[in-house]
């Protein structure tokens, strides 16, 4: 008869109402046997036997009460209310205890909650717009593999035919633009976007418009552009006659007529932030490489806005089709196309793999820290749990429920975790400054796209990890503290720790050390490769400076750009405190050019046999600029040039490669088809990872490169000056500009400047390794040190009676530091072979240094073996305190 | 004669339909119509006055008794009389039912 579960109106009414009291219970029994008494003193009774009879027939008034408890709906509520008091007050009155344990849990939690929002950046983040969760993006694949951009074209084609997207944008994100205002040139990123990228985004403009679709239909006719918020109050001092001023990008002229909105830095996080807007119709001056309406043109990366209607998988499948549509129709360039369709989140593709492996080491490393700090509080818990024995065993015998009380421990490691949560916020602030320090430049200049920092998603993160690492150091001690011998601590005897919970307390302190020498030796190694390069071989980034001058930008020839750059290298040299300069292609860490070379006479067959080499085109006195040693014959001076025989100079590793007795000088060597003389051996450049061995390099002469294709490539003009580098900037740049002033200068910045940004992943790396390696030393120390002062405390009786029988104070002490160095010692040698099979993952940040170089290991070992015997000592020395007297009455 | 598991709800909602009613009455009420054959712990009656409140089926507030005596009466809510329609109608169905299997009567031999 189940029906008196009766209609859902009733249960929802009640849920609102307020909660009954239990006094009002109480009360309405109470005339209950009132009225009862009334009833039988009417029928004749006296009130002597009137009221017991009322009581008999009433049955049991607590029984009655209890019930009407038992069903209220808020007991659990209740139970929890009076948990969270119970804690709190277990928690102030010792503050040591607590506080050791939010800072630990700050600590651990800090540093993870700063490495997820890294990870949320990379892969999580959407665009600071309204709507964000419909937006994709769209790449092309070649043969299922790979993120291709779309040509012009292609991206047409899929605008018009799909069915999908409530639009299609695209855009090209990182346009090196030179804006020319108020007689003031600038270098700024900008984006090349169809009309309808702003609609897309669901932006509104700050102020001014964006752009109309027949602004974007005829190529070259509307110079329109959109301005940042940041350039508008930067540049034009948040000035109100900013719409409709006329400024010259990249030597056009260009209408200012809208103002983006203020958080809006662009539709690309992981390139430059954008500074201004300009439609896809004035393509040719955003990009140059190629013509940006050909098929053969691929540079544009589509954003959609999925229809409501449409979920993510039809939008692929629709998208295959067109894609499939395409190929057919262009085979010749379109051959194995494919499109993949992503929600739109973190980072640019490409820029992923890189910092993915970076944020996958990082997130081995703190949870190695983490996993120290929750063994740390689950050891601290433990040695607490002996101490309140004697409550919990007599709560127990006192009728509470083992379920309860576990409950009540979790809820004060709950309270615990949460304050060490919120505090671990303001730890993980600060590292994600941190994080954020190492993105703030890109390697073209400007600051890149990257909002590192607290949002929604790693806030709650930190709100699930605080749980989560409460209910697992919560879980490891609390069943232990609720299992005390009751006779035992009923007595006033402080048991003498159980076998079980002291192994239990070892092995987590021996767990801590293996983990911190693990993360100790990721430092060991990490220091040393940025060490090494920063030191480089021979080659001093402290005293040079690189200007990218970029002629091309505002439309020299070849031959006028030549003139420009040997008129700015020569007045550059003739400036006091400039030792030398020289022109070159790529920037001096080798990520330049490649081409392929070979012997006269044995041309490689096809591209799987060609010998590719790196390659850069340097001017005279480039070697002597960076001070790179060339071991034989010269490097390259005024009487290479156009028309004398070709020359070329070769790095050790490749003069190795074909000529294996070094004797490479006055060999004729091909690359790229044109043969040329080796007139010099230079040594090898040292930047590769422990895991690559050093590159082939080929270095050819920058005023004797071919210019018949046109192809005026702009030179990394690289400078010595004999003090220091970054006081010259100012006076190299006005230098340059007096030859020209609406050359833009980019990338001007100090050799030492180039180091960190290229070798932004390995410092970061270091740099967090090294703050994750101290925070695990920390914590195991603190680890240590708890287990062996309680261990101290616990054995006060047998050291006094020891001493009692004459042991000596040295003798007592001797045996508290065996313990301590036993267990850093056992941890150590865990430590020391994890590491010997994980170090590997480190490779390829490793410059200069194998993965198992021994002096990281003996060090890593070496400092945390000196500071256990150090953090041993303490309690050790206490022993030897014990008088033997007060000890043996202690009891 | 003991009360059936979940009878005792369906006996205060039928009580409460002459109107409203505290707690020591409707337990007089029910064993008085009852003609003296069910008897009803008096305590067990709260409990359950408790539940029917709170799924809505009864009212209560306080007020005072013929001889001015402070007690809490209960009164029926709408929702309460169609949960009294609906379990009388079970109830004597079942009772109808069961009646129909045990027979006419059966004496003891």
């Amino acid at each position: 008869m189940g029906g008196f579960w009766g209609p859902e109106s009733g249960k929802v009414n009640t849920m609102f109402r307020r909660k009954r009291k239990h006094g009002d219970f109480t009360a309405e029994i109470e005339a209950h046997i009132e009225l009862e008494i009334e009833r039988l003193k009417e029928q004749g009774m006296s009130e002597e036997e009137a009221r017991p009879a009322a009581r008999r027939a009433f049955g049991n008034v607590t029984l009655a009460e209890e019930r009407f408890y038992e069903s209220h709906r808020w007991l659990w509520w209740d139970h929890l209310m009076q948990d969270i008091r119970y804690g709190l007050r277990m928690l102030a009155k010792n503050p040591g205890f607590t506080g050791v344990g939010v800072l630990t849990l700050a600590l651990g939690i800090g540093a993870t909650a700063a490495v997820f929002s890294f990870v949320d950046t990379l892969y999580l983040r959407r665009l600071p717009v309204r709507d964000a969760g419909r937006l994709v993006d769209v790449f092309q694949t070649r043969n299922g593999k790979g993120y291709y951009e779309l040509s012009y074209p292609d991206y047409v084609f899929y605008r018009d035919n799909n069915n999908s997207f409530s639009d299609l944008a695209a855009q090209y994100p990182a346009s090196p633009i030179s804006l020319m205002a108020s007689n003031q040139s600038e270098s700024i990123n900008g984006s090349v976007v169809t009309a309808n990228y702003f609609r897309v985004l669901n932006l509104r403009p700050f102020w001014g418009r964006f752009f109309l679709p027949e602004e974007d239909e005829v190529p070259d006719k509307n110079p329109v552009a959109v301005i940042s918020y940041g350039l508008w109050k930067r540049r034009f001092a948040s000035g109100l006659n900013v719409l409709g001023r006329i400024i010259q990008l990249n030597g056009n002229t260009f209408t200012i007529v809208g103002i983006a909105p203020e958080n809006f830095r662009g539709a690309m996080p992981g390139v430059p932030e954008t500074d201004v807007w300009i439609p896809a119709a004035m393509f040719h001056v955003g990009y140059r490489y190629c013509d940006a309406f050909q098929r053969d043109c691929t540079i544009l990366s589509l954003i959609g806005r999925l229809k409501p209607e449409t979920a993510l998988r039809d939008a692929q499948a629709e998208m295959n089709v067109l894609a499939h549509r395409l190929e057919g129709a262009y085979p010749a360039i379109d051959e194995g196309l494919g499109v993949i369709v992503t929600p739109k989140r973190g980072v640019r593709l490409w820029e992923r793999s890189e910092n993915g492996l970076v944020a996958n080491l990082l997130l081995a490393a703190v949870g190695l820290v983490l996993l120290i700090a929750c063994s740390n509080l689950a050891g601290l818990l433990l040695v607490r749990g002996m101490a309140r024995q004697r409550e919990v065993s007599i709560r127990l015998a006192l009728g509470a429920s083992r379920g309860r009380l576990v409950r009540q421990l979790l809820t004060e490691s709950l309270i615990l975790s949460l304050v060490g949560g919120a505090l671990g916020l303001v730890v993980a602030t600060w590292g994600i400054d941190l994080l954020a320090g190492f993105y703030t430049i890109g390697e073209e200049g400007g600051r890149i796209y990257v909002s590192i920092g607290l949002d929604p998603v790693v806030l709650a993160f930190t709100m699930a990890l605080s749980v989560v690492t409460a209910i697992a150091f919560g879980l490891v001690s609390a069943p232990q503290a609720s299992r005390p011998d009751l006779v035992v601590s009923l007595k006033g005897e402080v048991s003498s720790a159980s076998p079980r919970s002291s192994r239990l307390r070892y092995a987590l302190v021996s767990a801590q050390v293996a983990m911190s020498i693990v993360l100790l030796i990721g430092v060991g190694l990490l220091v040393m490769s940025v060490r090494n390069i920063y030191r480089g071989t021979g080659f001093d980034p402290t005293h040079l400076v690189s200007l990218r001058l970029r002629p091309s930008l505002v439309g020299y020839d070849v031959l006028k750009g030549w003139d420009f750059q040997q008129e700015a290298i020569r007045r550059l040299e003739a400036l006091p405190g400039v030792v030398s300069a020289s022109p070159a292609t790529a920037p001096p860490i080798p990520w330049g050019g490649a081409d392929s070379v070979w012997l006269p006479g044995q041309e490689p067959s096809g591209p799987e046999s060609a010998f590719v080499v790196g390659k850069n085109l340097v001017g005279p006195r480039y070697f002597e600029t960076l001070g790179v040693a060339i071991l034989r014959g010269r490097e390259f001076n005024e009487h290479d040039k156009k028309g004398t025989p070709n020359v070329a100079i070769v790095n050790e590793t490749l003069a190795e490669h074909f000529w294996s007795h070094g004797n490479a000088l006055g060999k004729v060597l091909i690359a790229g088809g044109i043969p040329f003389q080796v007139v010099g051996v230079a040594r090898d450049a040292q930047y590769h990872t422990s895991v690559a061995p050093p590159p082939a390099f080929i270095y050819l002469d920058y005023w004797q490169r071919d210019t018949t294709n046109g192809g005026s490539e702009d030179s990394r003009t690289l400078v010595r000056v004999s003090g220091s580098a970054s006081p010259m900037l100012p006076v190299l740049r006005k230098t340059v500009a007096a030859v020209d002033p609406n050359v833009p200068i980019q990338e001007d910045r100090t050799l030492t400047e180039w180091l960190d940004i290229s070798f932004r992943t390995v410092r970061m790396t270091s740099t967090f390794f090294t703050c994750f390696g101290a925070l695990a030393l920390f914590l195991s120390v603190v680890g240590l040190y708890g287990v062996l002062a309680f261990t101290v405390s616990q054995r006060t009786r047998e050291f006094g009676i020891r001493m009692a029988l004459g042991a000596e104070g040295s003798d007592v002490a001797r045996m508290v530091m065996h313990q301590g160095i036993r267990l850093a010692m056992l941890g150590a040698a865990i430590g020391l072979v994890g590491a010997f099979g994980s170090a590997r993952f480190l490779a390829s940040y490793l410059y200069g240094v194998r993965p198992n170089n021994p002096v990281a290991f003996i060090a890593a070992a070496g400092v945390l073996m000196a500071t256990a015997i150090i953090v041993s000592y303490i309690p050790a020395r206490r022993a030897t305190k014990v008088d033997p007297m007060v000890a043996l009455r202690y009891e | 004669m003991e009360l059936l598991q979940g009878t005792l709800d369906l006996l205060i909602l039928r009580t409460l339909i002459f109107g409203r009613q505290h707690g020591q009455g409707i337990g007089r009420a029910i064993q008085q119509t009852s003609e003296d054959e069910l008897l009803i712990e008096h305590g067990a009656l709260y409990p359950a006055l408790q539940r029917l409140e709170e799924r809505g089926w009864i009212a209560a507030e306080w007020g005072s008794s013929a001889n001015n005596r402070k007690a809490r009466f209960y009164t029926l809510t709408p929702a309460g009389r169609k949960q009294l329609v609906r379990e009388t109608t079970k109830w004597q169905r079942l009772s109808a039912a069961i009646g129909r299997v045990l027979g006419p009567g059966v004496r003891e031999s």
